[in-house]
């Protein structure tokens, strides 16, 4: 049943919004087909022998582009033709969308297991299986899944076993060998910077020192006026975030630190101008104290008093802040950072050797890696690492080269997903992989069966374990084995035996070197079945469908 | 004690050359007056600073001999501003080409696998680390994942031609290269265990995995696992500041560890479990600043005073 509702209109200009609300049971099939059609899409990417989707991009003009990771399909999908199933479809996209941004991969094992839960969920519930206790259930059987995830969980290092997992990621083996040995060498927090190559291969380097993106104010200030770059020794640092545009404050304060015995100063502001830029730049004053000035503070965000706080710990200066009543008059020299050398260019300046306490510079390091633990996004991660990058003197580069123009793009974006999820595998340890390490949660899910009284209960007991053995029957179906033969033999061999699909033989996963990161298997556990859950409680779906000027639908 | 004693002219770092057929050991000196060299165990020394030709006189911060001295006769050493490198036994030396600021060597690694690698590492004060694979022929700063640059200690392993690992101690910890130096991670320490002024490998590294660190204030500790974890070497160990640590293989087939803090000189036969004092009887002076060992039963010390002598071992 149906019904339109009209928004009352008192400008003529205003657009009118109709509803449309959708009961059940229609409302279950347009969430089932929207799930389902999701999955379908993305399920055969999973694996180490995944299949690819290809993207019409006609209409931009631009070539079609071969895509496998789930997260990246679906955002190339805002929307679908179906209208009801559309709410479906936007259901798996936020999961899906969420498992990337957290785990940075696991997006096609969330949707399998989201797939299969709310199949057999509709089933039960059709049979006339409560849902919001269903619901109940599935959702408390995940702590018996964590616990033995926890359980299989070990920590990975070494170059060998990080391409390994690389490769059972990204299914590349020279960008696998790449990532094991930077991995290797940088750390879980290293930050690693993926960029276009300019060959075909794939080239990496590790670039030391601290940089920050953010540029000389003047030419003049440069002492190489071709590449606009000056480098200075030992100088004095001022970090801030002033606005210096008056020469009354800015001579005073000159004086200030050659008396300090300073002979060039690094002055991190949020602009020199005017009169005072014009003071900075006079031959006579460089002379006497070279100055470089960076242009670094936006005043929006709480990224600058972050880089404000970062770069007075690496020097020992103290960060002189306008929100705190500090004037550049006031700047004493004992205010003042230093380092042994920093450069800087238009676009980029560098502190090498920053003199700061090296126990408080440690201890603030280690507050971001914890940070970094904690963030459940990817962004904020990304911008932790970049952190953590600068202050421990350095970042690896990874240059991605393909054979065609077209593929380096979905190459650069393999490249970074593997890294997201070697650096939570770093962190958060490994399992076994292909699917095996779920198959070791279905005897804790069997004895909770034998013992569950409620027919909701054992509904969701047995909902789970049909969904663990989802995964490796997947793998086994790509490449053209018997699914429930697979996942029969491997629970055979034993825990921790899976199906290796390129030998196509049951083998011992952890031996053979075919790990997940715990992280990103158990983010994606958590969302299927969670989302799965909730789609089984959706009784009623409101659709708008916008309407100009009062016109009929 | 040796011939070379003045008043306020410390002792910033002695070498030993490895044995040598039909002749003694050879040692050289680094001190605020100079460069000094010894071709009897340290028992006689001479001054061959002027063979740097350098216009000032500099401390000689940093000395070191190539394990392979018989065949390349290298010897190598580090001044505040400079490095140089000698392939005549000392005789000519050659100034090395570091980058601007020029740094202060503060010590010296060489491979144990030099005659192959040609590999050199030079810690610095300020400016981290220098290395080069052509027997200090080009130089590359080298200090990917250190958190500061003020080098305190470097330690090789014994089979870094293998394993291509190396330790260094900073002020903000102890950090390891797996790589030959090309980058470094920071060793996993308890916190408050900073700054590092000494390291050392097991001589069985390979197999037992086993480093040693000397701290500021929680005395030696051990890792027995590539230093992952790590655990204090128990009451009986050395609490003073250890300013260098040697390991070395003992009869038995065990190897015993060697501490030398400003004001004593330990010794443990059996990996750092049990520690007694190296020399019982000596008067042990109270500014020690520069260790070599001269023999497995020989260490050869430098002072903040200027002097040079041997211990002998119980």
């Amino acid at each position: 049943m149906e019904y339109l509702l009209n928004k009352p209109q008192s400008d003529p200009r205003h657009t009118a919004y109709q509803k449309q609300i959708v009961f059940q049971p229609d409302s279950g099939r347009a969430i089932f087909r929207g799930v389902n059609q999701v999955a379908d899409l993305i399920r055969p990417t999973y694996g180490p022998l995944p299949h690819t989707v290809v993207n019409d991009r006609g209409f931009l003009n631009k070539d079609p582009e071969i895509l496998d990771s789930g997260g990246t399909i679906i955002r190339r999908i805002p929307k679908i033709s179906d209208p009801t199933a559309n709410l479906g479809v936007m259901l798996m996209r936020e999961m899906l969308k969420t498992v990337q941004d957290k785990a940075g991969d696991g997006t096609a094992l969330a949707a399998i297991l989201c797939q299969k839960v709310f199949n057999e969920g509709f089933r039960a519930i059709a049979g006339g299986v409560n849902a919001m206790r269903l619901r109940s259930y599935l959702e408390s059987g995940l702590k018996s899944i964590f616990n033995d995830l926890d359980r299989q969980t070990q920590s990975i290092e070494g170059e060998e076993a990080l391409a390994a997992l690389a490769l059972s990621i990204c299914d590349d083996p020279p960008m696998a060998r790449v990532l094991g040995e930077i991995f290797d060498t940088i750390g879980e927090y290293g930050r690693l910077e993926v960029r276009t190559g300019s060959s075909r291969n794939l080239t990496h380097d590790y670039y030391e020192g601290m940089y920050w993106d953010d540029g000389l104010i003047s030419r003049e200030m440069a002492t190489d006026p071709v590449k606009m770059l000056v480098e200075l020794e030992n100088p004095a640092i001022l970090v801030s975030d002033l606005e210096v545009d008056q020469p009354d404050e800015l001579v005073p304060f000159m004086d200030k630190v050659l008396r300090s015995g300073a002979t060039s100063l690094l002055m991190i502001t949020r602009g020199i101008t005017g009169q005072a830029l014009v003071v900075l730049n006079h031959p006579q004053n460089q002379a006497r104290l070279r100055v470089a000035g960076i242009k670094t503070i936006d005043p929006i965000g709480l990224a600058p008093m972050q880089k404000v706080e970062d770069l007075a710990l690496l020097t020992g200066g103290r960060p002189i802040l306008v929100g705190s009543g500090d004037k550049l008059s006031a700047v004493k020299a004992e205010d003042l950072g230093h380092a042994r050398r920093v450069w800087a260019d238009k676009n980029n300046f560098g502190i090498i050797g920053g003199k700061g306490s090296p126990r408080e510079l440690r201890a603030h390091i280690n507050s971001l890696r914890q940070a970094y633990r904690q963030a459940s996004i990817y962004d904020d991660r990304l911008e932790i690492q970049k952190r953590i990058g600068r202050l421990t003197c350095g970042s690896a580069a990874l240059f991605v080269g393909a054979e065609a123009r077209g593929q380096i793009d979905a190459r650069k974006e393999l490249a970074e997903r593997t890294a997201e999820a070697l650096h939570v595998a770093m962190i958060g340890g490994t399992i076994p992989g292909g699917g095996s390490a779920l198959l070791a949660c279905l005897p804790a899910l069997q004895k909770w069966l034998k013992r569950a009284e409620e027919p909701e209960e054992r509904a969701a007991a047995r909902i789970l374990i049909s969904a663990l053995q989802e995964p490796m029957q997947v793998i086994a179906a790509s490449s053209g084995y018997q699914p429930g033969l697979a996942v029969e033999l491997a629970q055979l061999a034993g825990e921790g035996h899976g199906f290796d699909a390129r030998s196509q033989k049951i083998v011992s996963m952890r031996a053979e070197g075919i790990l997940d990161p715990a992280v990103v298997i158990k983010t994606a556990v958590q969302a299927g079945i969670s989302t799965a859950a909730l789609a089984l409680t959706t009784d009623t779906l409101v659709l708008a469908n916008r309407r100009y000027d009062n016109t009929p639908s | 004690m040796s011939n070379l004693q003045q008043a306020m002219d410390p002792v910033y770092s002695l070498a030993v050359s490895p044995a040598l057929h039909g002749r003694p050991r050879m040692c050289l000196a680094g001190k605020n007056s100079g460069l000094f060299l010894s071709d009897d165990a340290a028992i006689s020394w001479t001054s061959i600073y002027d063979r740097l030709k350098l216009d000032a006189l500099v401390p000689v911060l940093a000395a070191a001999f190539s394990p392979d001295y018989e065949g390349d006769h290298s010897l190598f050493t580090g001044v505040a501003g400079n490095a140089f490198l000698s392939e005549s036994g000392g005789e000519r030396w050659r100034g090395l080409a570091l980058a601007s600021p020029l740094p202060t060597i503060s010590s010296i690694i060489v491979s144990p696998a030099y005659a192959q690698d040609g590999f050199l590492l030079y810690g610095t004060v300020e400016d981290g680390l220098f290395a080069s694979y052509d027997r200090g022929m080009h130089w590359q700063s080298r200090n990917f994942g250190l958190m500061d640059l003020n080098v305190l200690c470097l330690a090789a392993s014994p089979d870094y031609s293998n394993d291509g690992t190396l330790l260094v101690g900073t002020e903000t910890g102890l950090f390891r290269s797996k790589n030959n130096a090309r980058a470094w991670r920071e060793v996993n320490l308890p916190f408050d265990y900073e700054p590092i002024f000494s390291s050392a490998f097991s001589p069985f590294y390979a197999a037992d995995e086993t480093i040693f660190a000397g701290t500021e204030s929680h005395g030696l500790i051990v890792s027995h696992d590539r230093g992952k974890t790590w655990a204090e070497l128990g009451s009986s160990a050395p609490q003073d500041v250890v300013i260098s640590l040697f390991s070395l293989t003992t009869p038995q087939g065990g190897f015993g560890l060697v501490a030398v803090a400003e004001n004593q000189v330990y010794y443990s036969p059996d990996a750092g479990a049990h520690w007694q004092l190296w020399n019982h009887t000596a008067t042990i002076p109270q500014d020690i600043s520069a260790a070599a060992l001269l023999e497995s039963n020989q260490i050869l010390l430098g002072t903040g005073s200027g002097a040079i002598f041997t211990l002998p071992a119980d």
